[in-house]
């Protein structure tokens, strides 16, 4: 794994994955982020867990101590006490909060929205953390977020806009169906800013003409199909480390093609 | 433990309280000097201590300083990779707090004390830490409390430091070029110093401790903060009440009743806005 470079080129590139559940999101976000480490032209590398079943650090074989959904708890508890001095010295520290809760890792630093318990919407919190978190966003090159099946939880928690969104479906005709559904949000509905949007189709075992059509047929453009692959379900089911593959495993080799071509020679702005 | 000065004798200075001061009011003057026994109760103990002189005239005092100093001479994170040295991680242990006197006498004006290792020694090194910043000057008064407590936080200002600081707390890092280039705790101090004197004017001396040595250290000077911190807010109050406001009973008041988590919300709304003031 290599280390993470102390300041790469100043692009930015806002990568989201998501898709419906089940379909290997979070696996194939784990592997572009192994391919992403082993470049130097992704830069400082900002991983974002969108997910609150925390999937992404098991895959990336790493643990979180505190996530942003514990920040979010203490901010609307403060907010509860109604305290004056406490509000004023929660506004001070909500960078080191923040701080607290980023994993660094080697290759990259991850942070772990996680669930949050206190029920209402509570829209200022999600706009004061996701104020927080584009501000932190900003030290980094490359951000990639490891999205739930809709967007509705990134725009509101994580980020008001992506350079790009990449749906990941199956190939199931529900997977294809929710792919749909994300494009209609992205394109018509305008859930989230978004420059480009892209399917990739996960586990893959032929069939790869009619799954074209399928995409074509949603108005979403292929960036790709990850093979079906053994080594990736070995990983799975002993809980080994995604980043731990092999470099020869194909579902890799698949993703780092992605990788190289509609992320980082597309990317950037 | 804090001391009450009766009417005569404000703040302990022999000098009459300022206009609109309460003739009874506690002061720091007696932390000055438990700070300075603590100091010699680690010496005692055989801690390594080191004193800077960093001379007193605030034009010249950035001479000769390895980084950059001013504002947005730093900005965004050192992730840990780009890290020399790290200093107050919450794992480490980390105190900080400001202290005044209208006493410039009580201050050695421009010493910079380090009780353990510096940064030039500490490579790769996450140490606990402690800051002490000790102000002098007649005029101060609780009304420059708030911004002597939000001026030893110095975000962005010093290059190659990275503070993030929440309340009686720093967590700072050293970047590897800073480090490079010479950075240690005397230019650490110097700068504090040059941004004390800059930002709050009635600041005539001031001095600093620094100490890096043990967690525990850092838990002593710890247990006095928290008695330092409770005075520091009631000064912070009485200057909200002399200006007619009183913090305690304020409240944001707001119309909709729709959601039984509006109040909830309009609380963190002005969490919002303090943040906004504090990032100016």
């Amino acid at each position: 794994m290599s280390e993470m470079p102390e300041s790469g080129a100043k692009v930015s590139r806002l990568v989201a994955v998501c898709g419906k559940g089940g379909v290997g999101k979070t696996a194939f976000t784990a592997m572009t982020s192994k391919v992403l480490m082993q470049t130097d032209r992704a830069g400082r590398l900002l991983l974002i867990d969108a997910d609150p079943a925390l999937g992404l650090p098991l895959a990336l074989g790493t643990e979180v101590k505190r996530t942003m959904g514990e920040v979010r708890e203490e901010i609307i508890a403060t907010a509860r006490r109604g305290e004056q001095e406490e509000k004023s010295r929660l506004a001070e520290q909500l960078d080191y909060m923040v701080l607290e809760a980023l994993t660094e890792l080697d290759g990259f630093a991850l942070l772990a929205m996680g669930r949050t318990e206190t029920k209402g919407c509570y829209c200022p919190v999600n706009s004061l953390l996701r104020g927080t978190i584009e501000t932190l966003a900003e030290s980094f090159d490359t951000i990639l977020i490891d999205g739930e099946a809709g967007l509705e939880q990134i725009n509101r928690q994580v980020m008001r806009g992506l350079d790009l969104l990449l749906v990941v479906s199956d190939a199931t005709a529900r997977g294809i169906r929710t792919a749909a559904t994300v494009e209609k949000m992205v394109r018509r509905e305008k859930v989230i800013q978004c420059e480009r949007v892209g399917l990739v189709f996960n586990r893959v075992n032929g069939n790869e003409d009619l799954l074209r059509r399928s995409a074509e047929e949603i108005g979403l453009e292929v960036f790709g199909f990850v093979p079906q692959d053994e080594e990736i379900a070995r990983h799975d089911l002993l809980g080994k480390p995604l980043t731990q593959l092999p470099s020869g495993s194909p579902g890799l080799s698949a993703v780092r093609e992605i990788v190289e071509t509609r992320i980082l020679d597309e990317g950037g702005a | 433990m804090s001391s009450a000065i009766t009417a005569g004798a404000w703040s302990g200075t022999g000098l009459p309280p300022p206009p609109g001061k309460s003739a009874v009011m506690e002061n720091y003057d007696l932390y000055v000097e438990r700070v300075r026994a603590f100091v010699e109760d680690l010496r005692g103990s055989g801690r390594r201590i080191r004193q800077f002189d960093a001379g007193d005239d605030p034009q010249r005092l950035l001479e000769g300083l390895p980084v950059r100093v001013g504002q947005r001479a730093h900005s965004g994170l050192i992730l840990r990779r780009e890290t020399f040295a790290e200093l107050g991680n919450p794992d480490a242990g980390s105190c900080a707090f400001p202290l005044w006197t209208r006493r410039p006498s009580l201050i050695d004006d421009g010493r910079i004390t380090l009780i353990g290792a510096d940064i030039q020694e500490s490579e790769g090194a996450s140490l606990p830490f402690g800051q002490v910043v000790m102000v002098g000057g007649k005029d101060l008064s609780g009304e420059d409390q708030l911004a002597l407590e939000q001026t030893q936080f110095v975000a962005d200002q010093i290059e190659g430091y990275m503070i993030r600081s929440a309340p009686g707390r720093v967590w700072s890092r050293v970047s590897r070029s800073a480090a490079n280039k010479g950075f240690d705790l005397r230019a650490l101090g110097v700068a504090l110093l040059t941004i004390f004197k800059s930002k709050v004017p009635k600041v005539e001396a001031m001095e600093i401790l620094f100490v890096t040595t043990a967690r525990s250290d850092v838990h002593q000077l710890d247990e006095m903060a928290e008695q330092v911190r409770a005075l520091g807010t009631r000064f912070v109050k009485q200057a909200w009440l002399a200006k007619g406001f009183d913090p305690d009973e304020c409240s944001v008041t707001h119309d909709c009743a729709s959601c039984a988590e509006k109040p909830g919300c309009d609380d963190v709304r002005e969490i919002v806005k303090l943040r906004k003031e504090i990032k100016k």
